[in-house]
This record gives C-alpha cells, sequence and structure tokens, in this order.
C-alpha cells in the first residue's frame, strides 16, 4: 500500500471517529469544553505570574503566551492522534486484532484510529492564544510561517516518538498510567523556557523526550534567543528522533502478542 | 450495618492498590516530579524578579509551600467520580446498591482505602521532611489547626467527587467534568501559585470559597504564613462549605437513588 493509500485510510478513521463523537454529544461536548479550559487555565496561571512578578527572565507575557499556546497545540495534536493510555489498554485486551489484518502500516492504524478528536478544541483554543500572542509581539507572517513549519516537523517527531514509547510502555508495563504520566508532565514542562530547567532536563527535553524541539527552540529562534545554526541543528535532531522512534516502534512491535491470542 | 464492613472495605482497596505497585508507585513519583517542575518555574520566576519577596512569599517559602502542596495532593483526589463512573459503566453500582451497606459511604472508603497508602507512603514522610527544613516550630495550635483544615479537606474534596460521580447516573462518561473540577480546585485551591498571587478581591473571593481549604490554607497554616483569626474564619467558612455540599449531596442522592431503583425495575 502507498502513501495515498494511507491517507485515504486515514481520512477515513477521521470521518468514522467523528460520526462515533457526534452519537455520544453530551460527551463530546464535555470533552471539547474541558480541552479548551485547559488553555485558559494556562492563560490564567501566567496572566497571574506576570501580575505580581516580572515573570521568566528574558520572556515577555506575550512570548510567554505564545509558547505556552505552541507547548498546548503540539500536546493537543498528539492526543488527537494517540491517547496513549487507551492504546495500552486497546493493545492489553487485543482490540487492535481486527485492524492489525488491514494491508496498512502498524504506525498508520494506530496513528488513525487511537485518537481523541474532542483534542480539537484544546488545539484550537492553543491555535487562537498563539494568534493572538503573534499580532500583539507584530511578528511577521515570515516569522510565523518558519515557526509553523519547524513545530510541524517537530510535532511529528514528538508523535512518533510517543507512538514508540506507547508500544514500549506496553511491552514493559502492560499499563497506560505512565504514559498517562508522563504526557501529563510534559504539559507542564513545555509551556515554559526549557533553560529554566537547567542543563539535564533542557537536554533531556531536547533528544530523549523531544518535546522541545517543537516549542522552545522555534519560539527561541524568532524572539532571537537561540541561533539559526542551533535551530537547524535541533531540526536535525527532530529528523533522525522521528526516524529513529519510527523505526524502533516496528521493532517493539515485532514482540507484540495480543490479548486475544 | 457494623463498622467492620467499612473496615473490610478499606482493607480490600489497600489490597488493590497494592495489586498495582509499579503503577502506584510511578503516579507518586510523577506527581512529585510535577511539583518538582513548580519549583523550577517559580525558582525562575524570582531568579528574573530580582525580588526576596513576592506578596510575603520567599523563594524558600515557596519551595515549602509546594513541597506541602504535595503532601496534600496525595491525599486530595477525585477517586470517588472515577470509581462511580466505573460502577456506572460495568453495572456494578446496582450490586453495590443491593448490599446492606449505604452505598455513598461504600464509595468514601473505597476512595479512603485507596488513598491511605499515599497519607503514608507520600503525605506524612513529605510533611515529616518539610517540617525538618523549614525548622518551623508549630504550636499546638498551629498542628490542631492543620489537622482540622486537613480533614475538612478530605471531606470537602469527597462530597465535591461524590456530587461530581453522581453525574455519571445521568451522561454516564463524566471524566471531562471530573478533570475539570481537579484543574479548578487545583487553580482557585493554591495548587499552581498561593492565593496571595491573586489580585486582592479575587484573593478575598477566593478565600470565601471551598477550594482555598483544599491546599492553600493548610499550606500556609504549616508555613505560619497566615494569622490565628484567618485559620479560624477558614475552618467556620469550610465547615459550613462542608454542610451545605453536603446538604446538596444528600438531595441528589435522594433522587439519584431513586432512578438507580427504577432501572433495575
Amino acid at each position: 500500500m502507498g502513501i495515498a493509500d494511507s491517507i485515504r485510510f486515514y481520512l477515513a478513521s477521521q470521518y468514522f471517529a467523528w460520526k462515533t463523537a457526534i452519537a455520544y454529544r453530551v460527551s463530546t461536548v464535555l470533552w471539547l469544553i474541558y480541552s479548551t479550559f485547559s488553555e485558559i487555565y494556562t492563560l490564567i496561571a501566567i496572566t497571574v505570574i506576570y501580575t505580581v512578578s516580572s515573570g521568566i527572565a528574558g520572556w515577555s507575557y506575550y512570548q510567554m503566551l505564545l509558547l505556552s499556546a505552541a507547548a498546548t497545540m503540539v500536546l493537543e495534536a498528539i492526543y488527537y492522534h494517540i491517547e496513549s493510555w487507551t492504546v495500552v489498554d486497546r493493545l492489553r485486551s487485543g482490540g487492535y486484532d481486527s485492524l492489525f489484518s488491514k494491508p496498512y502500516g502498524l504506525a498508520t492504524i494506530m496513528l488513525s484510529t487511537s485518537g481523541g478528536t474532542t483534542e480539537i478544541s484544546g488545539f484550537v483554543s492553543g491555535l487562537v492564544v498563539f494568534a493572538y500572542s503573534a499580532i500583539r509581539l507584530h511578528l511577521s507572517l515570515e516569522s510565523v510561517l518558519v515557526y509553523l513549519a519547524i513545530f510541524g516537523i517537530g510535532t511529528f517527531a514528538l508523535l512518533l516518538f510517543v507512538l514508540m514509547l506507547t508500544a514500549l510502555t506496553y511491552l514493559l508495563f502492560k499499563s497506560g498510567s505512565f504514559m498517562n504520566n508522563l504526557l501529563g508532565l510534559l504539559s507542564t514542562a513545555s509551556s515554559y523556557p526549557l533553560n529554566i530547567y537547567g542543563p539535564v532536563f533542557a537536554l533531556l527535553f531536547t533528544v530523549v523526550i523531544p518535546v522541545g524541539i517543537a516549542t522552545y527552540y522555534p519560539a527561541g529562534m524568532i524572539f532571537g534567543k537561540i541561533s539559526l545554526e542551533a535551530v537547524v541543528m535541533v531540526m536535525a535532531v527532530s529528523v533522525l528522533v522521528g526516524m529513529i522512534s519510527y523505526r524502533l516502534f516496528y521493532a517493539i512491535m515485532k514482540h507484540y502478542s495480543s490479548g486475544g491470542g | 450495618m457494623n463498622a467492620g464492613s467499612y473496615l473490610g472495605i478499606i482493607e480490600m482497596n489497600i489490597k488493590s492498590s497494592l495489586a498495582y505497585k509499579t503503577d502506584y508507585l510511578l503516579t507518586l513519583f510523577f506527581k512529585f516530579l510535577e511539583v518538582l517542575f513548580l519549583i523550577f518555574i517559580w525558582t525562575a520566576i524570582y531568579l528574573g524578579t530580582k525580588v526576596s519577596s513576592i506578596r510575603g512569599f520567599t523563594l524558600p517559602d515557596i519551595y515549602l509551600y509546594f513541597l506541602v502542596v504535595y503532601a496534600l495532593r496525595s491525599l486530595m483526589n477525585m477517586n470517588l467520580s472515577f470509581e462511580m463512573e466505573d460502577s456506572v459503566l460495568d453495572g456494578s453500582i446496582a450490586v453495590n446498591y443491593t448490599r446492606p451497606m449505604n452505598f455513598p459511604l461504600q464509595l468514601f472508603f473505597t476512595g479512603f482505602g485507596k488513598d491511605l497508602l499515599s497519607i503514608l507512603l507520600a503525605g506524612v514522610p513529605i510533611l515529616i521532611v518539610a517540617l525538618a527544613i523549614s525548622h518551623a516550630t508549630l504550636s499546638a495550635f498551629s498542628v490542631a489547626a492543620f489537622v482540622i483544615e486537613v480533614l475538612l479537606a478530605y471531606a470537602i474534596v469527597s462530597v465535591m467527587s461524590f456530587l461530581v460521580g453522581m453525574i455519571a447516573l445521568k451522561f454516564v462518561y463524566i471524566a471531562s467534568l471530573v478533570e475539570m473540577t481537579w484543574l479548578i480546585i487545583l487553580l482557585l485551591g493554591g495548587g499552581v501559585m498561593p492565593l496571595n498571587f491573586f489580585p486582592a478581591t479575587i484573593q478575598q473571593v477566593l478565600l470565601m470559597l471551598p477550594f482555598a481549604i483544599v491546599l492553600y490554607v493548610p499550606a500556609a497554616t504549616f508555613l505560619g504564613m497566615i494569622s490565628s483569626s484567618a485559620i479560624l474564619f477558614s475552618i467556620g467558612i469550610s465547615a459550613v462549605w462542608l454542610a451545605v455540599l453536603l446538604g446538596i449531596a444528600a438531595v441528589v442522592w435522594n433522587r439519584a437513588r431513586k432512578l438507580i431503583a427504577s432501572a433495575r425495575g
């Protein structure tokens, strides 16, 4: 099967997921509100912080808003495609068995059928705050497009990384709790500049758990805090992380044996 | 029904928590990391602002504040709501309801059984560490006030969790509401920052709400950052809130109980 077939499968899966979401209207509306609320929550926290203090050194209020909005967008984009904790449960109970028999790659199947559709509202609210902050910062369209390009590559790399780690978690713990907790932590950590966590955590969130490559580094570049060379290097790391994660995912899935036998 | 039955529920849930040791320890570890990251963030804010104190809190105060908040968060949670959702989803609510025990109490002791390990493994040790680091000499009044506040907070969060859980009887899937309620409790209860950091008017309003007692008031009492009169006021307000919430819970439960009965035919 080629890329075109995979895209068709992805779109068909999205259509099905949205039909299912509409069938559970009340629950869907509540989740949509919750996803939006998460962004509002961060917005309030940052606003209060900048009201009582000068905030993070070198980062203005709107720069921080933009960074946290980008972090929300990354995490929500990931949740939209893969809700790790439910994936682990489905793997354990053989919930993917019939899907895995389809003639598509395992990564395509899992990323097409394992997400939370309602996370879209979190992504949209993040995008609104991002756009508002960019306007207040008088960012040029060119800068925003460069940011979004790097952001896109970084998010895709992180998505593949989360997919691989979810499979590994299944293999090691047979529980989604680890991923649930880890992604919750990343949500907090990536909303702020990585340099405040010290060199060890900054490196951890760049190479080992590459959340910074989609949020901190592109933001640092357009605000002139990080050199272009550093960003190019980070992009190379993104591609590398994506490729390694993809390969590792398939290597891990070779050890998968379904709960369904 | 004798107390032994409820003790049985507590024992069963302790065993059940121990059966998922890795999950349990990982969750505690990540909760700790979450607080560690808050400390990183606030350190950067203090260093960036170049002041020794923000709204009466020095940087060491903030460290201690979040340490105490971590200890308190190990026992404050919305487990009852999730228990309720699960029992509606798998139908066990009907079986539990027919047991010769008060259903809300069954639910409460189920949650308490699960929380007991967290209290013993995380809450108490962290409080001891916080006490050792702070070199604070707690007066008998502070200790008594802290214990009362924590008990009130636990009761308030449990009743809130129960009330949100009741919604499952109508809508079944309530995880979004549960998460949203928890975020509200964290934000308005001092889990993200001490309530002193909010503008004065908002702060006054927040201190009148039932969220303040959950994290902020006990943490501030522990650190000696709140006056005796303010402590007594918070305890009084929280007791009133608890009574109001219990009243609402009783009304809601009486109606919900009829719903369960009619569903069973």
